[in-house]
This record gives C-alpha cells, sequence and structure tokens, in this order.
C-alpha cells in the first residue's frame, strides 16, 4: 500500500489537444488511460491533491478516459487562480469542475468525488446535469455540524479546534512538504518533483478551505440530484459517520448505498481494491 | 551464560521501550492499537486493555479527528511518514492532552505496509502558548488586514468622479474584503427608487423599491446582517429568494449623509457566515468613506450644472453653447440634418449700461433673455456667450426657417424695454451660419462660432438691425444670401 512513485504527471496529456489551455493549468488537469473510453473524474476530498487517486486510477487505464485534477489551492493548481470569494462556498469548485469538463467536451462521465468532492459533484450535475452519467460519491457529508434532526458528528467548536489545529501544524504542513526519501533512493529527481506534488497546500488557502469544507450546508441539494448515484460508504468513519451516509443515501432519490470493507475516511488510499471494485459492480 | 545475557538485552530494550521519554504506540495499517508503552498509559490515564484493540482516532479530541482523518493519514499514506503533527488527545479523565505525534509506517519483505509506529510527546506547555501566540497573531492579522483594507479604500474611493466609478471600487473592495460571492450598491434616483450602480443585482433583483421580499433589504435602519435561517427571513419571504440565488446570509448597509438616505451596499454570501464587531465595524467605516465621496461627486455635479447656466438670464452659459454645439455637429455628421447658429449683438446696449449704469443693463439682458427664447422653435437652444451677445443653435433646420427665426428675433428686440429702460431702444445684429446637410468633417466647432461671429459683424458694417446668413452645403443659394 506504500506508494511507489509513480510517473510524473507531465507524461500524462494535459489536454486532448496536448496543450495545457488555461482551465487545465489553473486545475493542473492530467488526461491518461484509453482515450475512446468513457470519461471518469477523480476529484479529491480536503487536505490531499490528485496524488490521493494514485492507487485507485491504475485500475481504469484500459477501458476508461481517466481524468483527475487538483482543486484550484491545493497540488499543482495555480494558486494564483484562488480567491476567497469565489472559493468561499462550494459552488465555485463546482463551477470549476464544469467548466473542466466542458473544456474536454466529455459526456456521460463517471464522477468520483471524495469526501468534500462528494458534494462539488452534486452541486455541479445539479447546475447542469448534461455531462454527467453517474456521481459516485466516497464518504460524503453534506454537513458536518449536528443540527435538530441531523448527525452530522461535529459540533462548531469542534470545528473551530480543528482549525486551530491547521494553524498550529504550520510548520507541520511545511515539513510535510519535506524531502520524499521513500521508494526512489535511485531517483531523487523524481523524489523533489513529488515533494512538490504531494499534499501540499497553502497554509492560508487550507485554513479557508476547511472552513468551507466543514462548515456547510448542503443538505438541500441533495433532493435535487437527477444522475444516478452511487455511494460509498467505510465502517468506522469518523468524519462522515454511517448515520450521515444512510442521511445522504435517502434524500438522493434512486441511489445505492455500498459499506465497503474498509475502515476510516480514506478507502481511496486505505482499500483502493474495495473502492475500484465497488465503482466496476456499479457501472457494470 | 548466552540466554541469561540475551535476556538482559531483551529486558533492557523492554524497559527502554516501556518506559521511553516519549509515548509510543503501534496500531494496524488501519489504525487499531496493538501495542502501547507504559509513559503513554501514565500520561494519558488509560488502562492497556482499554487502549489496545481500539482506533487511536477514537482517543482524539473531534476537531483533531477531522484534522488526522483527512490530513495526516492522506499525507501518511502516501508519505510513509508524519512528522510532528499537533493533535489534541482525550485524557482518561476528559481533559485535553495537547501532543505531538510522529508516525512511520512499517514494510514487510515485499514493501507492503504493516503497522504503523507512533511517537508522542507532551505538547501541553508548549501548544498552551502556541495557542496564545496564535490568538494573538489572528488578532493582529485581522487588525492590519482591516487598515489595510480601510487604506486602500480611502486611497482608491476618493480617486471616483463619478457614482457608478465609486460603485464599482466600493464593490471591488468590499467583495474582497469579506470574501463575498456577490456584492451590489444601490443609488436612490430622483423619484426616490432604488438603481442598481454596480455588482451583480442581489437575489437577482433590480430594483429593490417595491413591496416584494426584498424591501426589508432596502432601507435598514442599521447594518443588517440576515441568515436564510433567521425567522425574519422566512416570515418576510426572503427565506425563499434567497434559496432560489443559492444565498445563505446577506449584509444590508445603508449609505446615508446625515439621515438622508443615497443607497444601500448588500453582500451576499453563498454559505452561512457570522461577523464579529470588527467586521461589521468596518462595514460601516466603507460605508461611511462612500457616502463622504458620494456627497462631494454630487456637490461637484452640481456646481458642473451652476456653471453650465449663465446666472443673470438663466440661459446656457458659453460652456453649455459649446458643449451642445459639439453634441450637435457630431450628430449632424451621421444624421446629415442642417444646422443653424445664429449670433446676435444687440445694437444701443453700451449707451444704456453707460446712463443707467449696470444694474438696469443686467435687467435689460434679463428681458432680452427671455424675448429671444420666446421666438425661437421648440428645441432651439437659446444661450449668452457673455457681455451682450446672445447665440442660438437651431438643428435639423430648413433655410425658410432660419429667415422665420431671423424675423421673429428682429422684431421681438426692436419692441419697446419695459421699466427703467422704456425710454431705449435696443434693435440686434444678427449673423447666421447655416449648414446644410450636417457640418463637414473638417469643420470643427469652434470654427463655426466664429463664422457666426463673422457674419455678424458684417451686419453690424452694414448699419445696426441687419442680419446676414451664410449657407454652406448643396442648395442653390437663396436671394441676398452668399455662399462661402
Amino acid at each position: 500500500m506504500l506508494i511507489e512513485a509513480g510517473p510524473p504527471s507531465s507524461e500524462a496529456t494535459t489536454a486532448a489537444s496536448g496543450v495545457p489551455s488555461a482551465v487545465s493549468r489553473r486545475n493542473n488537469v492530467t488526461v491518461s488511460g484509453n482515450p475512446d473510453g468513457r470519461a471518469i473524474v477523480f476529484a479529491h476530498g480536503f487536505g490531499c491533491n490528485q496524488s490521493a487517486w494514485r492507487l485507485v486510477t491504475p485500475a481504469f487505464l484500459a477501458d476508461y478516459k481517466v481524468i483527475v485534477f487538483d482543486h484550484v489551492g491545493a497540488g499543482n493548481s495555480d494558486a494564483s487562480a484562488y480567491s476567497f470569494w469565489k472559493y468561499d462556498s462550494l459552488l465555485g469548485y463546482a463551477d470549476d469542475l464544469l467548466e473542466i469538463l466542458d473544456e474536454l467536451d466529455v459526456t456521460d462521465v463517471v464522477y468520483v468525488g471524495h469526501s468534500v468532492s462528494g458534494m462539488i459533484g452534486v452541486l455541479a450535475a445539479n447546475r447542469d446535469s448534461s455531462r454527467f452519467g453517474a456521481l459516485v460519491l466516497v464518504t460524503p457529508s453534506p454537513r458536518y455540524i449536528n443540527a435538530p434532526g441531523y448527525a452530522g458528528g461535529f459540533e462548531v467548536e469542534d470545528i473551530n479546534s480543528m482549525l486551530d489545529d491547521l494553524d498550529s501544524n504550520y510548520f507541520g504542513w511545511s515539513s510535510i512538504m519535506a524531502p520524499l526519501m521513500m521508494g526512489n533512493p535511485d531517483r531523487p529527481e523524481l523524489g523533489n518533483e513529488l515533494t512538490e506534488n504531494f499534499c501540499s497546500t497553502d497554509p492560508t488557502i487550507a485554513r479557508h478551505f476547511a472552513r468551507v469544507t466543514f462548515l456547510s450546508d448542503n443538505r438541500e441539494d441533495l433532493p435535487l440530484v437527477t444522475t444516478p448515484t452511487l455511494i460509498l460508504e467505510c465502517s468506522a468513519d469518523i468524519v462522515a459517520p454511517a448515520a450521515v451516509a444512510r442521511y445522504v443515501h435517502q434524500q438522493i432519490a434512486g441511489s445505492t448505498l455500498v459499506t465497503l470493507a474498509a475502515t476510516g475516511h480514506i478507502p481511496n488510499l486505505s482499500a483502493p481494491d474495495a473502492l475500484t471494485d465497488a465503482i466496476f459492480a456499479y457501472l457494470k | 551464560m548466552s540466554d541469561a545475557g540475551d535476556r538482559g538485552v531483551e529486558s533492557i530494550f523492554e524497559d527502554l521501550y516501556e518506559h521511553a521519554p516519549c509515548g509510543h504506540l503501534s496500531t494496524t495499517i488501519n489504525g487499531i492499537i496493538i501495542r502501547v508503552n507504559e509513559t503513554l498509559l501514565k500520561w494519558t490515564g488509560y488502562q492497556r486493555e482499554e487502549l489496545v484493540g481500539q482506533p487511536f482516532v477514537s482517543f482524539l479530541r473531534p476537531g483533531s479527528q477531522l484534522m488526522f482523518e483527512t490530513r495526516y493519514l492522506s499525507v501518511l499514506h502516501l508519505r510513509g511518514e508524519v512528522k510532528e503533527v499537533a493533535v489534541s488527545f482525550r485524557h482518561a479523565n476528559g481533559t485535553a492532552l495537547p501532543m505531538m505525534v510522529n508516525s512511520t509506517v512499517t514494510t514487510d519483505g515485499n514493501g507492503e505496509p504493516v503497522t504503523i509506529r507512533t511517537a508522542v510527546f507532551d505538547a501541553s506547555e508548549r501548544q498552551e502558548y502556541e495557542r496564545e501566540l496564535l490568538a494573538a497573531q489572528r488578532k493582529a492579522e485581522a487588525s492590519e488586514t482591516r487598515i489595510r483594507v480601510l487604506q486602500n479604500a480611502s486611497r482608491v474611493l476618493t480617486e471616483a468622479t463619478t457614482d457608478t466609478a465609486l460603485a464599482n471600487q466600493l464593490t471591488k473592495i468590499t467583495r474582497e474584503a469579506f470574501a463575498a460571492s456577490n456584492v451590489s450598491m444601490y443609488l436612490l434616483n430622483a423619484e426616490g427608487k432604488l438603481d442598481l450602480a454596480s455588482g451583480n443585482p442581489a437575489l437577482g433583483l433590480l430594483d429593490l423599491s417595491g413591496d416584494g421580499p426584498a424591501r426589508l433589504l432596502a432601507r435598514p435602519e442599521g447594518t443588517m446582517i440576515l441568515s436564510r435561517a433567521d425567522p425574519l427571513a422566512k416570515s418576510s419571504g426572503l427565506a425563499e429568494v434567497m434559496r432560489g440565488a443559492q444565498v445563505e446570509t446577506l449584509v444590508s448597509v445603508p449609505l446615508s449623509e446625515e439621515a438622508s438616505p443615497l443607497g444601500v451596499l448588500i453582500s451576499s454570501f453563498a454559505r452561512s457566515r457570522s461577523f464579529e464587531p470588527d467586521d461589521i465595524g468596518l462595514y460601516e467605516a466603507l460605508a461611511r468613506q462612500s457616502t463622504q465621496v458620494l456627497t462631494r461627486i454630487h456637490l461637484l455635479q452640481q456646481l458642473e450644472r451652476l456653471t453650465l447656466i449663465d446666472p443673470l438670464t438663466g440661459l446656457a452659459s458659453r460652456r453649455l453653447i459649446q458643449k451642445r454645439l459639439s453634441d450637435a455637429v457630431t450628430l449632424s455628421r451621421l444624421n446629415h440634418r442642417s444646422i443653424a447658429l445664429l449670433l446676435i449683438d444687440l445694437d444701443g446696449f453700451k449707451l444704456i449700461n453707460d446712463e443707467l449704469g449696470h444694474a438696469t443693463g443686467d435687467s435689460v439682458l434679463s428681458e432680452v433673455g427671455s424675448r429671444l427664447s420666446s421666438v425661437v422653435r421648440h428645441g432651439d437652444l437659446v444661450g449668452r456667450l457673455g457681455g451682450d451677445e446672445f447665440v442660438v443653435l437651431c438643428e435639423d433646420v430648413t433655410p425658410d426657417e432660419v429667415d422665420r427665426v431671423v424675423e421673429r428675433l428682429h422684431a421681438t428686440l426692436r419692441k419697446p424695454l419695459t421699466g427703467r429702460a422704456s425710454q431705449k431702444r435696443v434693435t440686434g445684429s444678427i449673423g447666421t451660419i447655416l449648414y446644410l446637410g450636417g457640418v463637414p468633417d473638417h469643420i470643427p466647432p469652434d470654427l463655426i462660432l466664429e463664422q457666426a461671429d463673422e457674419a455678424m459683424y458684417r451686419s453690424k458694417r452694414a448699419g445696426k438691425d441687419q442680419d446676414t446668413t451664410v449657407i454652406v452645403g448643396d442648395a442653390s443659394p437663396a436671394e441676398g444670401h452668399p455662399v462661402l
């Protein structure tokens, strides 16, 4: 499960034409796999970037056109495109997603969104469902904070203390980005390239993204979903507990809820095979 | 001997592990605790059997759980190690234990991950002063940001010379300062309605003046913060409009100068937001700066209007004549309609001024002004260039119409004067320049004034109460009308 450093992202084509466009550069969009296959888009959650999918995407390369990207502010996205007003709600990210799909001109897209990106996909599909064929929401939560009649799992104070943690870990975030030693002692240049990529995020943006992620309430957007939806939950997921997964399932008419043989919140990294199998089973 | 020796080494290592100067725990790759050392037990207050078999994350406080599950584990999985991450652990007695943790993933011979080893350091004191520093730093940053916004605002806003320019700057500054999804500024028009001056319409509403739900926003008594969930939003029907526009929170700030309303600044937020008193202070400071600039702009505009009117006669001033002439020339070039400029210089006025004084002279000028205005065509502009020189600008005019206007001007001037000057007479020397089919491109407006002036002098030289009309353009010259 530990990651061998994969090919640098530059080896994948950045857009259909091979020339990165403004949108592709902004979101560091990489397209690989089967150019004639059905498009599948993977969107990462809070705290990481597109490398969160590196254990999952290989299984799709043969049959699918595989699209991964970084949200603005994360990974190798263009951080200068970050605007605090645009990204003060998940709608800003949903607009970016729609622009990426427009630019690649893909339809019948399978959208796989982890955690907060699950809701970003819901908002995008509600804005314009024409490009979406299926939504796969991996450990999603429409609201993290408890409300009357709704158990999100957290209180506002918890979120505030998490934001304190984020600030306390300011230096920690830098050290997380320290040189990557593992896996590639022979190819230090690869290590350096990945060091820049691995879940690096500007701390100010990380704090804002955390605020927007964990303080948003998108419950009312769920019943509006018309795209076929698969919800994947794990057991013992503290971030998106079972009650939340059930809630999402109940609110999206016709959705399918599958519990993965995995624990925690990040099955894309902790149980990639179970996640991959569940997606294939649903798409079959 | 060697067995005993090995046991000795083992027990040394065991002692080192159990009583190391830091807490230590091992978990499965899924985070289930499989081993803990004594140091950790002593420090956290738990029995070994309370920890082993449980997920490590379940002993963290909720805020740290979020951090751990999203950020920490992602990095740990991808990099194989995480260093010096601050988390908050729940002591057996319920209190918070601030920790710094380092984790590494151990792998088997095939590179498959097996366990996670975590070293735990007490960060209570460090965390306490860090939090204090953090609180102070945030406070300093927030106040620095506010000051920067205000300094920038006072520089940028005061540069505005029109309502629109001010509105554009204010909405931009506000949007950036508060990370609002939209900021719109409305200004009261002459009819007392609010017109959108900048930004996208708040909630998609162009006019806030009606009786609809938005009337709440239109005239707030003070800064109003409204969430979609507020009872007021629900009872007013605004909540539904907000839902449709994907707006969760609205802030409406009145713009008013000494209690008289000028407009309103409305910010929309796509997620539920709360505001500190300092934020509201910033809103109000921006509103105050803007109303000062608005007031200044309005005064300047008023002054501008004043300079366009001749205060003595109420006719157009030289400045307005030039402006309107220039506009008329431009238009005539487009629509190829004829325009004429008539310049009237009074005969006999100097005598009145000299013999009866300036006050009487002024009242004669005023009387002449209203007489001229009463005989021109509807829509003609009458102005006073200065002294006893008047002009009439006729757009879309025929030579015959010009003749008739000239005749009427002569006739009205010949009538006896009233008041102290009733024994005196004035007449007019009139010079007219008429461009048939519009003014050619090479003729500047100033030249037209000069041409009318020249024609007027020709009349003056010919004796008093005369007129000269110069016609430029494609038309057979009328009798007595020389063509240039």
